[in-house]
């Protein structure tokens, strides 16, 4: 890598420095108090006995497993609901108007319904999840559908082809980096959708990073709330340069 | 390989503007023979590329029929079209775009594949088989579209201006390849275009439609023999034939009222 390079990369990385030099001068000089706001070295420390313990780990690994499984049904359901209603004019109208009515309200309110169903278990969170996960994909796909170009519709009648190989052949493929972002925007509802729920009420085996940090924070333990907050920060972090990858992968074909 | 008859064909659409029907096509009749190349001009906007599209089934027609004849191969796709605008699947490699026609009739890929790269020579490609439609200059993929097109192996070729956004001298060198792929092929050939030059240089016979509502104006015989060099184009044949083609035009065009 060339020194400039570095440098200008350099940048991104500034922003972090700062909350960390500002974070320990505010404990160093007792600004707030240490049991409010705990200074970086109990942090730290939280965090390597939550990680000793197991806890942690065992928390990150079930939040992660619920975010994948709403993704493997939120996406490709999306994307199909999406992609026909783009093109289909008469199953837009059909869905629309529910769609938009569930859309615009907190997605949590049918956590309660889900609960009277389900209980407290994995089920619950993921369906939650996976509802608000659905939108993110849902309205890009409606948008890909329509902006296919038409001269590509034509060539693709004039080759007969039928309406399944449409779909599946100019549909699909026109949406893989046309919905990019909604699959970026989905993971991140998906991760929100998840940690919220495990927040609302206890979490299913007692794992879970939204349910850990509420714990924590009933039993006055700021130092390990923090803990995992930098966990939820830095799975975030990775969600979003996966996302990125594999978008770059997927449009090979764009220049 | 078949012949195509026009008959009696016209096509109207309505006016939103006007609230009344207006007449694109009227009672258009012709017959292009088996393997023949015909060229079709107008003046802008006289409905040349609507009567090509009726010929391929992405229009119907208002009145009067079209049919083909002598039909070589009944399983074989009855028209193919090469569009003005590009047209290829930008996801799809050359190669894969080329396939694109038997695929749809549920052909294996593979053996596809090699028998792709005998039109993608055909049409000058050879060593770009792997590259996507975004790594292309203009002409290059139209010749792609024409290589797809010729892959289906239709009775009829369809062309709508496929030239049209290619740089003079690309298009120059392009007219020649097409000239050659058609002796090769025999490809019964419908060719829409503004450029009088082009269609003389590749029909054995041109059509002239009128402004719109577009009717047969004339039919010219291109007698000149093939295989065709670019030097044609000084012979005396060539030249007549251009005057011949320039005066019906422009009488087209003064009757659409466009010179004052």
């Amino acid at each position: 890598m060339k020194p400039s390079k570095l440098v200008s990369g350099a940048w991104y990385l500034i922003p972090f420095i700062l909350i960390l030099v500002i974070w320990e001068a505010v404990t160093t000089f007792s600004l707030l108090p240490p049991d409010i706001f705990p200074p970086l070295t109990t942090t730290f420390a939280s965090f390597v006995s939550l990680v000793a313990e197991g806890t942690l780990v065992g928390s990150l690994i079930a939040t992660v497993e619920r975010v994948i499984a709403s993704l493997l049904i939120a996406i490709p359901l999306g994307v199909v609901v999406g992609l026909l209603m783009g093109w289909k004019g008469s199953i837009f109208r059909f869905l629309i108007l529910i769609f938009t009515v569930v859309f615009a309200i907190p997605k949590l309110a049918f956590y309660g319904i889900l609960l009277f169903f389900f209980g407290v278990s994995d089920t619950s969170i993921v369906l939650i999840a996976s509802l608000s996960a659905f939108f993110g994909v849902l309205f890009p796909a409606i948008a890909s559908a329509r902006s296919v170009d038409s001269t590509l519709m034509k060539v693709a009648k004039d080759y007969d082809a039928g309406d399944m190989q449409i779909f599946f052949k100019v549909l699909i493929p026109n949406a893989v980096s046309g919905i990019a972002s909604g699959v970026k925007l989905a993971l991140t509802l998906a991760y929100i959708e998840v940690v919220t729920a495990e927040m609302f009420r206890a979490a299913p085996g007692g794992v879970g990073l939204g349910w850990l940090m509420q714990l924590y924070a009933i039993y006055d333990q700021p130092g390990a709330v923090m803990a995992v907050l930098l966990v939820l920060l830095a799975f975030g972090g990775v969600v979003v340069f996966a996302a990125d990858y594999a978008e770059g992968k997927l449009s090979m074909w764009r220049k | 390989m078949a012949g195509v008859r026009v008959d009696n064909v016209s096509k109207s659409f309505f006016d939103f503007k006007t609230h009344a029907e207006l007449k694109i096509i009227d009672n258009v009749s012709f017959d292009v023979k088996d393997k023949e190349f015909v060229s079709i001009l107008g003046v802008s906007g006289c409905g040349k590329s609507t009567l090509l599209y009726m010929i391929g089934g992405h229009e119907r027609p208002t009145h009067g029929t079209i049919s083909f004849s002598d039909v070589k191969d009944s399983k074989a796709h009855l028209t193919n079209t090469v569009f003005q605008e590009a047209s290829l699947f930008p996801w799809r490699k050359v190669i894969d775009n080329v396939i694109f026609g038997p695929e749809i009739t549920g052909g294996n890929k593979k053996e596809l594949r090699t028998k792709a790269m005998e039109f993608i020579n055909l049409v000058g490609l050879s060593g770009f088989e792997s590259a996507y439609p975004s790594h292309l200059s203009g002409g290059m993929k139209q010749r792609v579209a024409i290589a797809r097109a010729l892959m289906n192996n239709p009775e009829v070729l369809l062309m709508d201006e496929p030239f049209a956004s290619v740089d003079a001298q690309t298009r120059m060198i392009m007219q020649e390849q097409l000239l050659r792929i058609h002796q090769k092929s025999e490809k019964t050939t419908l060719f829409v275009t503004h450029n009088i030059d082009e269609a003389i240089f590749l029909a054995d016979r041109l059509m002239i439609l009128s402004a719109r509502p577009a009717k047969v104006k004339e039919i010219i015989e291109v007698n000149i023999g093939k295989p065709r060099t670019w030097d044609l184009r000084s012979s005396k044949e060539f030249v007549d034939i251009y005057g011949r083609v320039l005066k019906s035009l422009r009488e087209e065009l003064e009757r659409a009222g466009l010179f004052h």
